[in-house]
């Protein structure tokens, strides 16, 4: 006869050999919404299928719950915490002067075109006034629409590679950036460009079945950046 | 949440002032939770202190681009989040930190529990303590007769080349007058590999392990998971009613054992009448 405390007492040693976090994995964000129990039934049941069979996110899900039982308080080094708050980031404050200035003449360059140009349909009289004043911009000083993703579709299922995205533009914008996102956040793809569509290159690897978010950011001439909001779609499965 | 919901408005495109201050605000709140995750991975105070600001330069690269993409209208708590991204990134530490030099086949098919105990033991050269406060991190169930199973498991399977390799790369020096409770002479000495292993009960064993696998895999999600969180995570009943929505400690209890019943009846089905692998 087997005794089943012996068996519970091997459970650990049958787990996952390779505990990764992959593609398939939900995000930080939707784990702890399980640790705090705040999901609705539905992604609830997403998340426990899920973690049944993912060694990497049920020891987070461990983790988390362990570690919000006693919260030994740990002294705080002041050195340590002013080190961390000093010390630059690698794409944070090392772009080179000459590239600054060369930055900064181009986008002065451009703003001047623009607005040179009466009927080009820029003019901030025009646009700034006209658009709804649905959505803060940085830098407060205009309000305008942010551009809004016309293709994908919301939550559509993407059967044609490469993949191809548009969106209306905003009034004044100067440039666009595209930006498309794997479901645990990570940026796959960014992309500049100037007009209203781009197509993501096909070295960009999508993966079929999986799901991915995209949004725009429209640069407008006063440097302020106005971004659409993101849309949700999935590769459509081999 | 103020800290957080701050860090959520800033853009892409914010000035470069702006993100410093909002930085600033950020670790005056929440450099002691990121601290405390880290002290759950590293107890030496130069990893610490390594760890810890390799987690801030994380979190502050971009433009704290990690940060922003906490949604304040979301389901999740900024700090329950936040220790999930801790984590991760101390993981990613760890894997920087020590790289995962490969392992030898006969170690790479042991369950995972043992390969990280051979990292810690083999390639990291920590005594057994400290082997057993780092494995814990991510297998909370290990205890010191796990850790000494573990290692037994390990040394049958190392074979007498495989052993000389080990200690013949990368010697571990110590101070003649260090501490050798600590640093783990007789731990070493300890760990010179068993020169007969048991090859009848490695394939008992394994079989036994291959027809739980099986099992597991038989029964419910949700039932797999009950038993991963009670056995492989540690959690408490009362833990797991609460986070599986069960209602009370004694159902969640009741479901376990009913899980259990099942995989003994699988087990039995397939022909497996003993756990005891010690002698088959």
């Amino acid at each position: 006869m087997i005794d089943e405390s012996e068996i519970a007492r091997q459970i650990p040693l049958v787990a996952d050999s390779a505990a990764k976090r992959t593609l398939r994995c939900p995000p930080s964000t939707q784990l702890a919404a399980y640790v705090d129990a705040r999901l609705g039934e539905n992604p609830r049941s997403e998340v426990e299928e899920h973690l049944a069979d993912c060694a990497f996110c049920v020891g987070q899900i461990g983790f988390l719950v362990r570690d919000s039982r006693a919260q030994a308080a740990v002294p705080l080094p002041a050195d340590l915490v002013s080190e961390a708050r000093e010390r630059p980031t690698r794409r944070f404050g090392l772009v080179p002067a000459p590239a600054l200035t060369a930055l900064a003449a181009t986008a002065l360059l451009l703003v001047v075109s623009v607005l040179w140009q009466p009927n080009s349909g820029f003019g901030p009289a025009r646009s700034y006034v006209e658009a709804p004043a649905d959505r803060t911009v940085r830098n407060g000083a205009v309000t305008v629409a942010p551009p809004r993703i016309l293709q994908p579709g919301e939550g559509e299922i993407v059967g044609r590679l490469p993949l191809e995205i548009r969106w209306s533009t905003s009034p004044g914008a100067l440039q666009y950036s595209v930006q498309l996102l794997s479901l645990a956040g990570d940026l796959v793809w960014e992309g500049p460009n100037a007009g209203e569509e781009t197509i993501v290159p096909p070295q960009v690897a999508l993966e079929p079945g999986q799901r991915y978010y995209v949004w725009v950011e429209a640069r407008l001439p006063s440097g302020a950046v106005s971004r659409s909001d993101a849309v949700a779609f999935r590769v459509a499965p081999d | 949440m103020g800290v957080a919901s701050k860090l959520i408005e800033l853009v892409p495109g914010f000035p470069a002032k702006e993100m410093e201050e909002a930085w600033d605000r950020f670790l005056s709140e929440y450099a002691s939770l990121i601290l405390q995750v880290v002290h759950l991975f590293e107890r030496d105070q130069d990893r610490v202190d390594d760890c810890f600001l390799f987690v801030c330069e994380q979190l502050k690269r971009d433009r704290l681009r990690r940060l922003r993409r906490f949604k304040a209208d979301g389901a999740a708590s900024f700090p329950t989040w936040l220790r999930a991204v801790v984590r991760n990134l101390c993981l990613d530490w760890r894997r920087k930190r020590f790289g995962r030099p490969r392992i030898f086949r006969s170690i790479a098919s042991l369950p995972e529990v043992d390969q990280e105990v051979f990292r810690c033991i083999y390639f990291r050269k920590l005594s057994e303590n400290e082997t057993l406060h780092t494995v814990k991190v991510t297998h909370p169930t290990l205890d010191r007769d796990g850790l000494a199973d573990s290692l037994a498991r390990i040394r049958e399977r190392l074979s007498p080349r495989q052993s000389w390799l080990l200690l013949s790369r990368n010697p571990h020096m110590e101070s003649l007058s260090g501490n050798a409770g600590t640093s783990g002479t007789a731990d070493r000495e300890r760990d010179l590999p068993d020169p007969e292993p048991n090859p009848e009960r490695e394939a008992a064993k394994r079989d036994f392990l291959d027809a739980l696998h099986e099992a597991m895999a038989g029964i419910s999600p949700r039932e797999r998971l009950l038993l991963r969180l009670r056995f492989e995570q540690d959690l408490s009943l009362e833990e797991i009613s609460t986070l599986m929505q069960l209602g009370t400690p004694l159902k969640a209890q009741r479901s376990i054992q009913r899980a259990l019943s099942r995989i003994r009846e699988d087990l039995q089905m397939k022909g497996i009448s003993s756990v005891s692998v010690e002698e088959p």
